[in-house]
Order: C-alpha cells, then structure tokens, then sequence
C-alpha cells in the first residue's frame, strides 16, 4: 500500500523555492482556450515529497459568465493541474486550453484546502 | 504538458556571521583611513651644534680652564673659527638661498630647458648642494649651493639666452670669489650682492627668450 500524497501550499514550506528552469508563477494570468483572461495564479500546491508542483491555484476574474458571486470577503476559486495547462514563460501567461470564460462556469470550484477523495477525478473529467 | 519543481532552499549562513564580518570590515576600514600618518608627526629636532659641543667638552664648569676656554685669545684666526662655531643653519644667506632654490627649479622644468643635458646636470648639482642646507647640516658649506645656482644660470643662458652671457659668467666668478661663509659683515654683503644679481637674473630668465633683449 503506497503512502498517500500530501499536498502542502507552497507559502508553508519556507524551506523550499523554486527550481532552477521552474517559473515561480504566482501572481500570473490564467488565460483560456481563446487567449480571454479567466483568473490569477495565487498559490502553489505542492508535493514536497516529489518535490514537483501538482496545482495552480487560480482566483477567478469576478463578473465571468455563468459564475455564481463569491460569498463576501472570498474568492471563487478554482484548482488546475500542472500537467494540463501550458507555461508561456516569456510571455509570463498560463494557457488552459480546455477551459474558455463561458465554459469555466462549469469546472469545479475549489472552496476548501482539504482535497475531497473524488476532487481529482471531477477536474479530470471537466477537462476531458 | 508543463513540469513545475521544487527545491529545498539552500542553507544561507548565519545573519550574525554576516554581521560580524561587517564590523571586522568596517574596523579595518577605520584602521587604515584613520590611523596617524608617519607625515603629521612631528619632526625630531635636529641636534643643534650648542647641544653638541658640550658633551664633547670634558672640562669642568665655572674653573679656570674652562675659563680660558670660553674667553681665547684674540688672534689672526678668529674669525675663521667664529664662522665655523656659527651654525650655517642661522645664516641669512642659507635662508635666502633655499627661498631660490624652487624658483631655480621650477625654471628648469619649463619645457623649452628640462630636456637640455646641461641644464639638467646643473640642476642635480644645485639640488644635491642645496639639500645638505635644507637637512640643517652644521658642516654643510654654502659655497657648493651658491656656485652651483650660478652654474644653473649659466647653462639656462647657454641653452636660450645667448644674449645674457656676460652677466651668467659674471655671475659664476662672483659665486667663485665667495668664501662660502657668512659670518662677518663683509662676507654678508659679498653675499647678499650675489643672491642679488642671482636673482635678478633668475627673474630674467624667467621671461621667455624671446622676450629677453
């Protein structure tokens, strides 16, 4: 039985950075499949383990279509997996392609740090 | 399909480390700007011959002999031997020369001189004669000095003031008539004449030759 994967915000481990080649892309647009912003990159979700970035934290733009408003004081948040967006580091931008502002409505919104068992699988089949 | 990585972060050395290699820095620093330079002590004093002479005299205070010692006889010698009790470093003539003796050697730096051989031979002579006076040397002769400024002169004439031959070589048989002493007032006036016409001929040759008539 393999040990499960413990997955920490990278703001926690003050004993980790960056690799070398690894944009740290926080605070960069999230942009979709027809160049439209959808979000920004807030935060890293990390195995420190594997020592890889699993998911890009996103905060949604406000006023996208079809997306319900946030409670007050929070964010609509949404979780991408690193292995199925594309890092443009010259132009400082992350493309999700499968994803557009009128379509992102119905990807699944991330409303707590705790990772429900069958959250992996919901964003895998929002993606496709 | 994108690949982000970690790393742990590399350890950074201890900020007081850091801090203590500041202040040995900046204490070094301090060291060598704010140390006393060896230029701002002050100089030893020289000896001064009056200081000299006693610990050479081996006779007793206030007796006879020293009596007669402090009061010789009056001869023909006297003279001679007053002038080399009298420390040349108190002589009018010494002071006075080593007022010319920058002038004389800002003269031979003027670029139309300080290539000419001659010029700067005489210019080595004058400064090696005139040092032994600026270094207070009780022994140093001032005839070496005073001969040499007109030796200077006198190659200045010969390498742009041709015009001017009579009063250099004048000059240098006056300088060889001196005795080199300044002690009475005859050899003062003999002296104080010369650095006139020295200088009065330095303060020519100060112009430009083309300016000399």
């Amino acid at each position: 039985m393999s040990s499960p994967t413990i997955v920490r915000r990278m703001r926690d481990l003050p004993d980790f950075e960056m690799a070398p080649n690894s944009p740290d892309v926080r605070g960069w647009p999230v942009r979709g499949g027809d160049g439209q912003p959808l979000g920004t990159v807030d935060e890293l979700l990390v195995d420190p383990a594997a020592r890889a970035v699993l998911y890009l934290n996103v905060v949604l733009e406000p006023g996208l279509p079809q997306v319900p408003p946030p409670p007050p004081h929070a964010d609509h948040r949404i979780l991408l997996p690193v292995a199925a967006v594309n890092i443009d580091t010259e132009g400082q931008s992350i493309f999700v392609t499968q994803l557009r502002r009128d379509t992102v409505a119905t990807y699944p919104p991330f409303v707590d740090f705790m990772l429900p068992p069958d959250f992996e699988a919901a964003m895998q089949e929002a993606l496709g | 399909m994108a690949e982000l990585h970690i790393q742990p972060k590399k350890s950074a050395p201890s900020p007081w480390l850091l801090v203590v290699l500041a202040i040995i820095v900046l204490a070094l620093a301090a060291y060598f700007f704010l140390r006393p330079d060896p230029a701002d002590t002050p100089p030893v004093p020289a000896a001064t011959p009056a200081a000299s002479v006693p610990a050479t005299d081996t006779l007793a205070p206030n007796t006879p002999a020293a009596d007669a010692r402090a009061t010789p006889p009056a001869d023909n010698d006297s003279v001679t031997r007053q002038a080399a009790a009298q420390p040349a470093a108190a002589s009018p003539t010494r002071t006075a020369l080593l007022e010319l003796s920058p002038t004389l050697t800002q003269l031979t730096d003027r670029p139309d001189l300080r290539d000419d051989a001659s010029v700067r031979e005489q210019r080595d002579n004058f400064t090696s004669a005139t040092a032994r006076l600026a270094d207070g040397d009780p022994q140093a002769s001032l005839r070496p000095g005073l001969v040499a400024a007109a030796s200077l002169l006198l190659a200045i004439q010969q390498k742009a003031y041709p015009n001017l031959e009579a009063e250099a070589n004048g000059l240098l048989r006056q300088a060889n008539s001196l005795s080199g002493r300044d002690a009475t007032p005859a050899e003062q006036t003999l002296n104080k004449e010369y650095l006139a016409q020295l200088s009065e001929l330095a303060n020519t040759m100060s112009y430009p030759a083309r300016d000399v008539l």
